[in-house]
């Protein structure tokens, strides 16, 4: 079977790393580059933990640097979740290669010329590096398959009452990607939440055997220590690994064809995803999730550590 | 001799301004970057006899309308790059917009370490106090205000003529570099300047922030040119006959 090609748009980020980890134990995904972009760090810290991953992983794929910032807005990090480096205290290997020498809009659009149609992009970060993409190579839209995007929410945000974080970032982005005509499905924080693994759960990871289990564990740790949402229970939400599950197989969520519009307004409902069920629909939308399908792939992947 | 980029609509004004421009050998004239293909052939059929090179943009606002149409016609060079060849290849690369700032903000975005290589984007738009399309917003900055504003606050250094400024003048292209030689046409300020995204009434509307309330970046704003001043020049050698 013809693997599925796929360029991952990305701010890693703890969970970004642990999407970057399914999505290269995935027998279907081809990754056919990393492109980072500024959002969860600064561009900087970002695209240096994109190379030290693909390292740590043995990934071949190019790694792209992108926007240092979103299209119209001042930045926003998530450091208070990933840490000051993005990834915590965990110590990436020294990358043996360099970046990729394109920025990331000619790294997708070099690639999607290639793949003839057949690429797909999956953006777990703020829509900078594909909006730009747009811009410069209009037309892009006819040469990506799909664009699967953690975004968004039909309930709440994070870092706004009703904005999701990638979304909040650079909503001018989120907006021309939208618009843009190319198919989306769109994995909003609605359903990525319900991904949030319980002390029950996190406890069966223990018997996980990877190479570098007490490295693993220091991430899972600093991660989960930051997913207080539910009184004093500790959480850990894989919103981003969400995406590349549904990519590899779209089985596990269910999804709702609808009109998505995001506010690009700088006030209360910044970033926010509109759902409009009167008008023709321009995305899927993840409603639900089968949950524990979900984490036995999360799991699996966790092996290759 | 400065070298130059004009970015304009192709409009029959914007060939007599190049006209103009071409006879003066204190520049040379190295691209034009159109608003859209539609209607252009008159500006092209000119350029390609004085060997200017000629690109397109999208037509549309960066941010894009339901469903765009958003395309570079079927030139071989995107407006995009060709400003990214012309500032690539001149050291004080100058470029004069008379239009809206599509052009020049995708080629921002794009080639984003290019910024402080240019050496002026002199942008014909915006306003203090008045409007043209709305009673408070100008048509160059209303017809592409995010463009407008990622321009205005990237890294390359800006100066806006705002309504305020070329009001009276025949010529924008040639008031603009005629001030950019000689300073003493205008008086500047330096201060920053914000466009407005969001509100109904005011959308597209330049903020000129006189006092620097708002601590922004700052850009030179000419408030006032003159005009006896600008003719003389433009009549004597100083610019070039």
């Amino acid at each position: 079977m013809e693997r599925k090609k796929v360029i991952i748009d990305t701010d890693p980020g703890i969970d970004d790393f642990l999407a970057l980890i399914l999505a290269k134990s995935s027998e279907i995904l081809d990754i056919r580059g990393i492109t980072a972009v500024a959002g969860n760090q600064t561009l900087d810290k970002i695209a240096k933990n994109a190379l030290g991953i693909a390292e740590f992983l043995k990934l071949d794929a190019p790694v792209a640097k992108g926007a240092d910032k979103p299209l119209i807005f001042n930045q926003v990090t998530a450091s208070i979740v990933h840490g000051d480096t993005g990834l915590g205290n965990f110590k990436l290997p020294v990358p043996s290669r360099d970046f990729d020498s394109r920025y990331a809009w000619d790294l997708i659009y070099d690639e999607a010329v290639a793949a003839k149609g057949e690429l797909s992009i999956i953006s777990i970060a703020p829509m900078t590096n594909i909006a730009i993409a747009l811009y410069k190579y209009p037309e892009l839209k006819h040469l990506i398959k799909n664009i699967t995007a953690m975004g968004g929410s039909t309930e709440n945000g994070n870092i706004g009452i009703l904005g999701e974080f990638n979304f909040y970032v650079d909503p001018h982005a989120a907006r021309s990607v939208f618009r843009s005509g190319i198919p989306i499905n769109m994995i909003g924080l609605n359903v990525t939440s319900k991904t949030s693994m319980n002390d029950e759960e996190f406890g069966t990871l223990q018997g996980i055997k990877c190479k570098k289990p007490d490295d693993f564990f220091n991430l899972m740790n600093l991660y989960r220590s930051t997913h207080t949402a539910f009184g004093s229970q500790k959480t850990i939400a894989m919103h981003d690994s969400l995406a590349v599950a549904y990519e590899a197989d779209p089985s596990i969520l269910t999804m709702l064809e609808t009109y998505v519009e995001i506010e690009t307004g700088a006030g209360l409902c910044r970033g926010r995803s509109i759902i409009n069920r009167n008008a023709a629909p321009n995305s899927k939308i993840a409603v639900d999730l089968d949950k524990k399908r979900f984490l036995s792939m999360v799991k699996d992947s966790f092996r290759i550590f | 001799m400065i070298p130059v980029l004009f970015n304009c609509k192709g409009s029959s004004d914007d060939i007599a301004a190049v006209r103009k421009l071409t006879e003066r050998s204190a520049f040379s004239l190295k691209g034009i970057c159109i608003y859209t293909e539609n209607g252009a052939e008159e500006i092209t059929d000119f350029a390609k006899k004085l060997q200017i090179p000629v690109a397109f943009g999208a037509g549309e606002p960066l941010m894009m309308k339901e469903n765009h149409t958003y395309s570079y016609g079927n030139s071989k060079r995107r407006a995009v790059d060709l400003i990214k060849d012309f500032v690539q290849a001149n050291d004080n690369a100058v470029i004069v917009s008379d239009a809206p700032l599509t052009n020049i903000a995708a080629f921002l975005l794009c080639y984003p370490h290019m910024a402080e290589k240019i050496k002026c984007i002199a942008i014909a738009g915006g306003s203090i106090y008045s409007g043209n399309s709305t009673p408070c917003a100008e048509k160059n900055i209303y017809d592409d205000p995010e463009a407008a504003q990622i321009v205005i606050s990237s890294s390359a250094p800006v100066v806006l003529f705002p309504l305020e400024a070329t009001r009276g003048s025949s010529n924008t292209l040639m008031t603009v570099l005629c001030c950019l030689i000689d300073a003493t046409c205008a008086d500047t300020v330096e201060c920053g300047v914000e466009i407005e995204l969001e509100s109904s009434c005011s959308r597209g509307c330049s903020i000129v922030d006189l006092f620097n309330k708002r601590n922004l970046k700052k850009i030179k704003v000419v408030t006032k040119t003159y005009v006896e001043k600008l003719n003389k020049l433009l009549e004597s050698g100083k610019a070039g006959k």
